[in-house]
């Protein structure tokens, strides 16, 4: 809690300028929303910068997922194709051997032992695995074993392998346990005898050879080698899909000549990846298991560098976007203050305009009553200096002298107030009409530029350099433009035309295609405190105040307008102010 | 001394001539610029206290008037509201002095005096 008020606090010191402006309802001039303008430019920049990085890295990721699986499929069927190789070898290189053995021995070894145990030795020299050698007759008795158990005579009449191999020719069998109780498998290869019969030469294999091959594959942790048959019986022991010459938990693959690879779950729903080949010429099926996790842990790692790039580009970019969009609307912030604070202070000079003419006006007028007591008093005073009978009374010489002094004070106040009006006194000058509108126009410049309204300004190069008042034209001149511009939305269009009306005078006119002013009240528009603005946004004073600031300066001011179309203010000015003003709120 | 008071305030101007005249003037009031301009035609006087905003016209023109005809006459102006640049016209055009109203009767007097000295 604590933490989180100090955080809002440190928040606030950031707090842009803008922040809380237009938000105050006795701010009269609202621009704009620039907490609004701020969003919107947050937003925008935001979604322009961000979305590409987005895009980008979602292409990245599907991409680089894609690559690492696909690697990860051809490096299983790679190392599947290998170890079945390897595999296939192992059993077609032992069924050589026999075939070798079958032709280069001649028949006596069927009933030697001895011999039937040089041969296993010789084998088992030259070929690791084997465990024993045994010779069957047609009728499925072992007549001679070489080997560690005692089989001899045993009957194999029925066994699977036999039936097998006297149709075949030649049979690898599954492991089994057999009669020895001991996993193994047989390799035998029927041979034919001069009689017209045959018998059988079986090799028993020892597994361990086969699982040698399977373990030396270095694989990775929670990846596994082993063999099944085709009914899914395990060949070779497995650490994670099931017992030993158990059934596989794992489905077995369709049959396919090929090497190939398939995705599925595990009984626990981990999703596996699984290398599979059916071996030729056996029941073997070799399976090359890995856990997705595992071999997908190089895109894991890869995935969060991403991510991590990811989150620190977005924050990066936001925090550019912030700095920027807060950096400008502040920037606009400070331009519509200082141009506010411009307009204040034009306004606030024509308010004192306006204080000083009205203290003018009081000082004269109570001038010449204070001079009549003034001289009133003076001739009293004169009577009791010359009188006898008062001369000796000081008690009323001191009044008077009171009085007199106050009058005295008096005038100097007036004094000082018409001095003061005085400041404000025009003063006439020649001007050019051209630059005294530029001039007001680059205080509106920017309000225009926002609400996109369009300024056209139509002065001819011969027009006149009028002799007036400097300050009293740029009033009325921004008056009536602000007027204007408060009367359009935005996308508006203003003229300000100026032509020569006569030898004596000049015409200015400014025209805004804004929302019109009725019949009614363009009758009352001069008058003061007249508004349609409603009380927080105008006074009531600046066309009243423009119509008396173009009649000081001897002009006429007319106003047309048609509601929903425009208004144009026209100006009608001399071109030689003669110096006298015409001062309406004066009496005589 | 004669003097002329020319005052459109009635009781400014009577009350003004009856203070010069505790004086030792003679002074005679009047209230426009006309009746002024009569008067200075048919009496001789020595001097003239003006103010510059007259019913019938400015007076300014008055000065102006009186400085052509009687170069001799003194006028000392006395106004409510003129401004500096007033004054300074009225020098120009030969005014002995200037006062703002209300004004000290001793300095009006001096200033007359002085005139006449001249």
């Amino acid at each position: 809690m604590n933490i989180v008020s100090r955080l809002i606090a440190v928040a606030a010191q950031y707090k842009p300028r803008f922040w809380n402006a237009g938000t105050s309802k006795t701010q009269g001039q609202i621009l704009f929303n620039y907490r609004k303008f701020w969003f919107a430019s947050v937003t925008l920049r935001s979604l322009v910068s961000l979305v590409p990085i987005a895009i980008l890295f979602m292409f990245t990721y599907v991409l680089e997922n894609k690559a690492i699986r696909n690697e990860n499929h051809l490096h299983t069927i790679r190392l599947t194709s290998n170890t079945r190789r390897t595999l296939t070898y192992f059993f077609e290189e032992r069924l050589d051997a026999l075939k070798f053995i079958v032709q280069e021995e001649k028949f006596e070894f069927l009933n030697n032992r001895l011999l039937l145990q040089d041969i296993l030795r010789n084998l088992q020299r030259g070929f690791g695995g084997i465990i024993d050698l045994g010779v069957i007759n047609a009728a499925g008795l072992q007549i001679n074993y070489a080997g560690p158990f005692d089989l001899k005579d045993k009957d194999y009449r029925n066994q699977r392998w036999f039936v097998n191999c006297v149709q075949n020719g030649s049979y690898l069998s599954d492991v089994f346990l057999g009669y020895r109780n001991t996993p193994h498998l047989i390799i035998a290869l029927k041979r034919p005898t001069p009689d017209g019969s045959f018998h059988i030469l079986r090799v028993t294999l020892d597994v361990t050879k086969i699982i040698q091959i399977l373990t030396s594959l270095e694989l990775s942790e929670r990846s596994e080698a082993f063999l099944c048959n085709r009914d899914g019986l395990l060949q070779t022991p497995s650490k994670y899909y099931g017992e030993f010459l158990q059934r596989v938990d794992l489905p077995i693959p369709a049959y396919s000549d090929r090497t190939q690879v398939m995705e599925t779950v595990d009984k626990t729903g981990n999703p596996i990846l699984i290398g599979y080949a059916y071996l030729d010429n056996s029941p073997y099926i070799l399976m090359l298991v890995k856990r997705s996790k595992e071999i997908m842990k190089g895109w894991y790692t890869l995935r969060q560098e991403i991510n991590w790039v990811f989150g620190i580009s977005v924050i990066l970019t936001l925090m550019v976007v912030l700095g920027i969009s807060t950096f400008m609307v502040n920037k606009i912030y400070d331009a519509d203050q200082t141009r506010l604070k411009a307009m204040e202070r034009l306004e606030s000079s024509s308010r004192l305009i306006s204080i000083g003419r009205l203290a003018a006006g009081v000082a004269h007028e109570i001038n010449n009553p204070l001079a009549v007591i003034g001289e009133n008093a003076g001739l009293i005073d004169d009577i009791f200096n010359l009188k006898k009978e008062y001369s000796g009374d000081r008690q009323l010489q001191e009044l008077i002298a009171t009085v007199l002094e106050s009058v005295e004070r008096c005038g100097e106040i007036t004094r000082q107030l018409l001095e003061f009006a005085r400041h404000f006194e025009p003063k006439i000058q020649s001007l050019e009409l051209k630059r005294i509108i530029a001039g007001v126009l680059s205080f509106l410049k920017k309000e225009a530029s926002y609400r996109n309204i369009r300024i056209q300004m139509d002065i001819p190069d011969d027009f006149p350099v009028i002799d007036t008042d400097r300050s009293s034209l740029q009033q009325i001149f921004l008056n009536l433009i602000n007027n204007a511009f408060q009367a359009m939305d935005k996308g508006g269009r203003l003229e300000i035309r100026a032509a020569r009306q006569s030898q004596d005078l000049i015409r200015v006119s400014i025209t805004d295609n804004g929302c019109g002013i009725s019949e009614e009240d363009q009758q009352k528009i001069f008058e003061p405190f007249f508004t349609t603005k409603g009380m927080k946004e105008g006074t009531g004073l600046g066309l009243s105040i423009t119509y008396g600031l173009v009649r000081k300066l001897k002009g006429e001011i007319s106003v047309q307008s048609t509601m929903g179309q425009g208004t144009t203010f026209t100006v009608i000015l001399p071109i030689k102010h003669g110096g006298d003003f015409r001062n309406e709120t004066l009496a005589g | 001394m004669n003097i002329l008071v020319v005052d459109d305030e009635k009781k400014f101007a009577r009350v003004l001539a009856e203070r010069l005249r505790l004086r030792g003037f003679r002074a005679t009031p009047v209230f426009d610029g006309t009746s002024a301009l009569a008067q200075l035609q048919m009496v001789h006087f020595n001097g003239m206290i003006l103010d510059l905003r007259l019913p019938d016209m400015e007076g300014i023109q008055v000065l102006r008037q009186t400085r052509e005809k009687f170069s001799d006459m003194k006028v000392v102006i006395l106004s409510g509201h003129a401004t500096r640049e007033d004054f300074n016209a009225c020098r120009e055009l030969g005014a002995a002095a200037c006062f703002h109203k209300p004004a000290k009767i001793s300095e009006l007097a001096k200033a007359l005096t002085d005139g006449n000295k001249e």
